[in-house]
C-alpha cells in the first residue's frame, strides 16, 4: 500500500476496505435486493425464507461490518476518517442514503400503496413479505407499520451492537445503549403486538372491543395523539369486559402519570437524558443507527437560535392542538357521565399555564437569565390559551381557538408528525445530522429541556484549566452544543438541548467532562468556576 | 492514542531525597494511579494517573494544604473523574498501602459531587 508523506496527524487518505468489510457490505447489499425483489412482488409465494434472510443478512452484515471496523482494534475511540468518507461526509454515499430513507418515509406515510398496502384483499410486496414475522408475534398479518416497526427496531440493535462494540471501553455507553435496545425490542416492539395478540382471543372478539396499541414508554407530547378522542375512547371504553376496561385505564393513567409525574421527577435527578437518551426511540435511532453521522449537526450560534424558536413553536403548536382537541372531545361527552368534565380540563389547563406563568415573574433566582422579551411572549401565549379556553366554557362552544379541532390536529400530524419527525428527521440524517427532529422539533423534548435547564441536578462539569481545544467535544455532538466553548472557560455545560449521551466526555482526550447530578440547580450551576 | 495520562503536582520516575511513592497498576497494564508525598511528614506531592481521571480541584487542594497521604487515600474517591457506572480502583491503591505500612486504612467510597462540594467549600 502506497503511504502518505504527509506528517498530519489525521491522515487524508482514502480508507480502504478490508475483505471483512467487503463481505459485509455484500450482505446488506443482499438485504437490499431482497427488499427491491419484493417491492416488485418477487418474494410471493416464498416470504418466509425471503424474510429471514432479509432479517439475517442485514443485521448480520452491520455486525460484521462492525467486526471489521473495530474487531481488531484496542479498545478506544476510532473516528478516523469520518470528515474523508464519502458516506459520513455529505458526499455521493451519504446524499444516496438520504434520498433513500426520505423516499422509505414519503412511502411509508403518504404512499404506503407503493410499499404493497392493500385496501381490499390481502397485502402485497413489501408489507407481505413480513407476513411470517407478524403473524408469529400478532397472529394478524402484516401492515405497513409492522414493516417499519421491524426495521426500526432491527436498526437500533444491529447498530447498537455496532456502536456498544465501537464504545466498549466506555461502561457508561453500554449500559445506555443497552436500556435504548431494551426499551425498543421489549417495549416499543414487543409488546404492542402481544397486546395486539389479544384481540384475536375469542373472549375479546366476541365483546365486540378491541385492546388499543400502546408503547407504554412513549410519552405526550411526543405521541400528539395519546390524548385523541378515539384513544380515550379505546382506553376507557366499558366494553362489557373487565380486562379491556382496566387495562385501558392504566394505559390512560400511565399517560398522563408520566408527563407530570414521573417525568418531572426522573428529569430533576437525572436531566432530561433518562428519557432523550436511554429510552426513547427516536433518541434511540439517532445514537445507534445515527451515530455515524453525528458530527454532522451545525455547530453555528445561528443554528442555536433557529433551534429555540423552532422548538418552542413546535411545543406551544402541541399544547394548543392538544388543549383543543380534548376540550372538543369532553364537549360532546357532557351528558354521559364521564369522569373528567369540560370544567374540571379548563381547570387543569388554567392552573397549570397561570402557574407557570406566575413562576415566571417571581423567581429571578431560576428564571433571571430570560431576556424580557422572551417572557412576556411565553406569558401572553400562556394567558392566551387560558384565556380561550375558558371563553370555549362559558359560551358553551366546543371550539376552543374559534376553530374545529380535527383540522388544527391533521396539519399538525401532517408538518409535525410526519414530515419534521419522519421523513426531515431520520430521512436527512446523512446531511443534517442526527438529532435534527430532537434538537429542532419534538415538543417533549422541548419540556425537558426547559425542566433540565430550570429544575435539574444535571451539569456537565469541566475538570477546570485542562481542555487543550482540540474540539473532539463540539465536533462530535449531535445535539450542535459548542462544547468547547464551555471547556475552554472552565464552565459547566447546562444547556436545555443536552440529552446527556456522554459522548463529548468519551472522546475527550484529557478527561476534562463528566456528567454529574449534584446537589445545585439554577444559576449556581452556571458559574464559570464553582470552587 | 488511546492513552490518558493525567499528572497533578511534582512527580519524578524514581522517588526523589525525602520522598516516596505509592503506586498501583492494573493487571493489563493500560490503567494506574501514583501518589508521591514526603517520607516524614507525609504530605502529598503529587498524583499521576494513567488510564483514569481526577477532578484536579481536589488533587491541588490536597497538595497546596500538603494533606497527609493516610487522609489523602481514605478520601480518594472525590478525586475521581470517570465516567458513571465506571469501575474504580481507589481500594486496590489503599490495600497496597495497608499491605507495605501495615496501617488498616478505610477508604470512603462516595465520589458524588455533593462530598466533592463539602470537601471543596470546607
Amino acid at each position: 500500500m502506497q503511504t502518505n508523506p504527509s506528517l498530519s496527524l489525521s491522515s487524508p487518505d482514502v480508507r480502504h476496505l478490508t475483505a471483512t468489510h467487503k463481505i459485509a457490505l455484500a450482505l446488506v447489499g443482499l438485504s437490499l435486493l431482497i427488499i427491491v425483489n419484493a417491492l416488485f412482488g418477487g418474494a410471493e409465494g416464498m416470504e418466509g425464507p425471503m424474510l429471514w434472510t432479509l432479517l439475517a443478512s442485514l443485521g448480520g452484515g452491520i455486525l460484521l461490518y462492525a467486526y471489521a471496523e473495530y474487531g481488531n482494534k484496542p479498545a478506544g475511540i476510532k473516528n478516523n476518517g469520518v470528515w474523508f468518507f464519502s458516506e459520513t461526509a455529505r458526499g455521493s454515499a451519504g446524499w444516496v442514503m438520504g434520498v433513500v430513507l426520505t423516499l422509505f418515509y414519503v412511502a411509508l406515510y403518504w404512499f404506503p400503496e407503493w410499499l404493497g398496502l392493500r385496501s381490499e384483499g390481502a397485502n402485497t410486496g413489501l408489507v407481505a413479505l413480513f407476513n411470517p414475522l407478524s403473524y408469529l408475534l400478532s397472529g394478524q398479518a402484516a401492515s405497513q407499520w409492522f414493516v417499519y416497526g421491524t426495521f426500526y427496531t432491527l436498526a437500533i440493535l444491529a447498530m447498537g451492537g455496532k456502536f456498544i462494540w465501537k464504545y466498549r471501553h466506555n461502561t457508561y455507553q453500554i449500559v445506555r445503549t443497552s436500556s435504548v435496545m431494551f426499551f425498543q425490542l421489549g417495549f416499543a416492539f414487543l409488546i404492542p403486538e402481544f397486546m395486539a395478540r389479544l384481540n384475536s382471543t375469542p373472549e375479546i372478539q366476541s365483546l365486540d372491543v378491541s385492546v388499543p396499541y400502546y408503547d407504554f414508554k412513549n410519552m405526550w407530547p411526543l405521541n400528539y395523539y395519546n390524548f385523541d378522542g378515539y384513544r380515550i375512547d379505546a382506553m376507557t371504553n366499558d366494553g362489557l369486559n373487565a380486562l379491556t376496561h382496566n387495562l385501558g385505564f392504566i394505559m390512560l393513567a400511565i399517560g398522563i402519570g408520566s408527563v407530570f409525574i414521573i417525568s418531572p421527577i426522573l428529569t430533576y435527578f437525572f436531566g432530561k437524558r433518562w428519557y432523550c437518551s436511554w429510552v426513547c426511540g427516536c433518541g434511540g435511532l439517532a445514537e445507534t443507527a445515527g451515530d455515524p453521522y453525528r458530527h454532522l449537526s451545525d455547530k453555528s450560534v445561528k443554528a442555536w437560535k433557529i433551534e429555540r424558536w423552532l422548538i418552542y413553536s413546535v411545543l406551544a403548536l402541541a399544547v394548543i392542538m392538544t388543549v383543543a382537541v380534548v376540550f372538543g372531545y369532553l364537549g360532546e361527552r357532557t351528558d354521559q357521565g364521564f369522569w373528567i368534565t369540560k370544567q374540571v380540563f379548563t381547570g387543569i389547563v388554567a392552573v397549570t399555564l397561570l402557574g407557570l406563568t406566575t413562576l415566571l415573574w417571581t423567581r429571578p433566582r431560576i428564571f433571571g437569565s430570560i431576556e424580557l422579551s422572551i417572557k412576556i411572549l411565553a406569558s401572553v401565549l400562556m394567558v392566551g390559551i387560558t384565556g380561550l379556553t375558558v371563553w370555549a366554557l362559558v359560551s358553551g362552544s366546543q371550539q376552543v381557538f374559534f376553530m374545529d379541532a380535527y383540522p388544527l390536529r391533521k396539519w399538525y400530524g401532517f408538518f409535525i408528525g410526519a414530515t419534521f419527525s419522519g421523513v426531515v428527521g431520520v430521512g436527512f440524517y446523512p446531511l443534517m445530522g442526527s438529532r435534527v427532529w430532537c434538537r429542532f422539533g419534538c415538543p417533549m423534548a422541548a419540556i425537558l429541556g426547559l425542566q433540565q435547564r430550570f429544575f435539574s441536578k444535571f451539569r456537565i462539569t469541566t475538570n477546570s484549566g485542562q481542555c487543550i481545544s482540540c474540539g473532539n467535544c463540539s465536533t462530535y455532538c449531535e445535539m450542535g452544543i459548542d462544547v468547547r466553548a464551555y471547556a475552554q472557560k472552565g464552565q459547566n455545560i447546562v444547556r436545555s438541548s443536552c440529552v446527556g449521551c456522554g459522548i463529548c466526555a468519551a472522546v475527550c482526550p484529557r478527561g476534562v467532562l463528566k456528567l454529574e447530578n449534584g446537589p445545585d440547580s439554577g444559576e449556581s450551576r452556571m458559574d464559570s468556576v464553582l470552587f | 492514542m488511546d492513552i490518558e495520562w493525567q499528572t497533578y503536582g511534582n512527580l519524578t520516575n524514581k522517588p526523589g531525597p525525602g520522598e516516596k511513592h505509592i503506586f498501583w497498576e492494573h493487571e493489563d497494564g493500560t490503567k494506574l494511579i501514583r501518589i508521591s508525598y514526603q517520607a516524614e511528614s507525609g504530605a502529598v506531592l503529587g498524583f499521576n494517573t494513567m488510564g483514569i481521571r481526577y477532578r484536579s480541584e481536589v488533587c491541588i487542594k490536597w497538595i497546596e494544604d500538603g494533606a497527609h497521604i493516610e487522609q489523602v487515600l481514605q478520601q480518594l474517591s472525590l478525586a475521581n473523574f470517570d465516567p458513571e457506572f465506571y469501575r474504580l480502583y481507589e481500594q486496590q491503591l489503599v490495600n497496597r498501602y495497608n499491605e507495605l505500612e501495615g496501617t488498616a486504612l478505610v477508604l470512603k467510597k462516595s465520589r458524588s459531587l455533593k462530598k466533592v462540594f463539602a470537601f471543596l467549600g470546607g
